[in-house]
């Protein structure tokens, strides 16, 4: 085993419920949804499991222990997300590590929320103390405004243009055009119609946001011993990392952390950049995608503008991003952003993508989140292949 | 909501409300020889060498913006009336990093990135002055 390889450990299931813009669900039976399909994709029984994670904005007063309890769990490992968006990728490799420990054999990762855009402003109201004192009080315009700042600077020192970004959400849009779960499945998006939507904090438009929804993500990971027996295609991790408040003390460096695991990534799993046959970025905003594709050497720094120029990102395309229409497209259900990018790199690499379906090994899911004063503070990524 | 949010006043950050409401901007500043840094926001230890002995500085009220939106869906109704709002991000001469509104709408935005402000103190509240951010020409 490589040093730091995630050898002998299998993606095992994936699985989302149903995506809205409302429901009458609770968010209990939501994760329930996800968590019962994904349980079902993998061949196994629900009494089987014996880990547990969770990734919710708004699960409290509830928590991944009494999450445990309802659900019927006898958990001998536990995992709440606290990092956002970047919570989901986060909670596969921890839940890696225990299961290559022992700690645990197979193990539930769960993702999911309920917001509509009052319930958003109000969850980033009080996200976090520096947030809610320092930029709250003012028209900061939640977390639109923060990314409004990082898209004018970025335009400003790379020179991006408006059509950059709305060339990625429509091809974004292009992709949910085969998603019958995309929340925007049905509604084509053209590039004047992202050009001429209404500013929402300047320079972002309407089309540069995601729309608040309720839906959950699941995955289920199992040891190798479990995994061989269950008769379903494997998944493996080939690589992956996670970084906090990097670079520290620099909230306009216009990089996320990716830059700063990428290369041991990139080492474990045996595979460079260009040997990724898909992207699935964390899309709580174009201009985070851009700074993902830099970050994560996809494209060196500043020059994602020009990548996506020349690259058709659609699934039919040479380098297929958020292939399922991703959060811009799909749906934002709070930290189920952090796990959507997941399930559909799974499902791609099990050929279970429907029409969307295309060729693929392996490839990137990256996320990003827990945003405080003035950015986000957590970004993780993975390599996910065939087995 | 009837009234603007305002930061929670704690024994960490009241010295600096208290300076808002006295028209001066006060800074925490490491006092570890060597260190010295300008901190802000208020914390209770230095984040550049995790120091616990800060005190409180008189700085002067001017830096560069170094981005800004103009925000049309602000977060709070009490925001409605004021729209669009400018909303900047400020380095301040003694470098440290503050986010506010400027006092009045921009008439050339194209020229607000790096531009100089000076910091004012207005009634975000009743009882509470709060740094607002004037563009120097």
């Amino acid at each position: 085993m490589s040093k730091g390889s995630y050898d002998g450990i299998f993606i095992v299931g994936a699985a989302q419920s149903a995506y809205a813009k409302k429901t009458d669900k609770n968010l209990h039976r939501l994760l329930w949804e996800a968590l019962n399909c994904a349980v079902e994709s993998a061949n196994l029984r629900w009494r089987q499991i014996d880990g547990l994670g969770v990734s919710s904005f708004s699960l409290q007063p509830d928590n991944v222990t009494t999450l445990a309890e309802h659900f019927g769990f006898e958990a001998r490992w536990l995992f709440q997300g606290l990092y956002g968006g970047a919570s989901g990728i986060i909670n596969i490799l921890h839940a890696a590590r225990a299961i290559q420990a022992g700690d645990a054999e197979i193990v539930a990762c769960l993702a999911g929320d309920i917001f509509n855009t009052v319930t958003h402003n109000e969850l980033i109201d009080g996200f976090n103390g520096p947030l809610r004192d320092y930029m709250a009080p003012f028209g900061f315009g939640a977390a639109n405004g923060v990314f409004a700042l990082h898209t004018r600077l970025y335009m400003d020192k790379y020179g991006a243009k408006y059509e950059d970004f709305g060339s990625l959400a429509v091809a974004q849009r292009q992709n949910a055009l085969r998603n019958p779960n995309a929340i925007f499945y049905g509604k084509a998006l053209t590039i004047e119609d992202y050009l001429n939507a209404r500013p929402i904090a300047e320079p972002l438009r309407l089309f540069d946001c995601v729309h608040p929804c309720a839906g959950a993500d699941c995955i289920i990971m199992a040891s190798e011993r479990v995994a061989k027996d269950l008769d379903v295609p494997l998944v493996q991790i080939l690589g992956g990392g996670e970084m906090h408040n990097y670079p520290a003390h620099d909230i306009y460096s216009l990089r996320g952390g990716w830059e700063a695991f990428r290369d041991r990534m990139y080492e474990q799993s045996g595979f460079c950049s260009h040997d990724m046959d898909f992207a699935q970025l964390y899309d709580d905003y174009p201009v985070m995608e851009f700074i993902q594709l830099e970050g994560l050497g996809i494209c060196s720094e500043g020059d994602a503008a020009r990548f996506i120029r020349n690259t058709d990102t659609t699934v039919d395309g040479d380098f297929p991003i958020n292939t399922g229409g991703g959060q811009l497209s799909a749906g934002q259900a709070g930290a189920s952003g952090g796990m959507i990018g997941v399930v559909e790199a799974v499902q791609q690499l099990r050929g279970e993508a429907g029409e969307r379906q295309f060729s693929c090994r392996r490839g990137l899911v990256s996320g990003y989140g827990m945003v405080a004063y003035g950015r986000g503070l957590s970004s993780s990524a993975a390599i996910l292949g065939q087995a | 909501m009837s009234e603007k949010l305002l930061p929670r006043a704690t024994q960490i950050n009241q010295p600096f409300l208290d300076a808002c409401n006295d028209g001066y901007l006060l800074l925490q500043r490491c006092l570890a020889s060597n260190c010295g840094e300008n901190i802000f926001y208020p914390r209770v230890c230095c984040p550049y060498c995790g120091g616990g002995k800060l005190g409180w500085k008189e700085v002067e009220p001017a830096g560069l913006i170094v981005t800004f939106t103009l925000v049309h869906r602000p977060h709070h109704e009490v925001l409605l009336d004021e729209l669009p709002v400018p909303f900047v991000a400020v380095e301040l001469d003694v470098g440290a990093l503050i986010y506010g509104e400027l006092v009045r709408r921009p008439t050339k935005e194209d020229r607000l990135l790096g531009a100089p402000v000076r910091i004012v103190f207005r009634n975000h509240t009743a009882d509470q002055k709060l740094p607002y951010f004037e563009v120097q020409d």
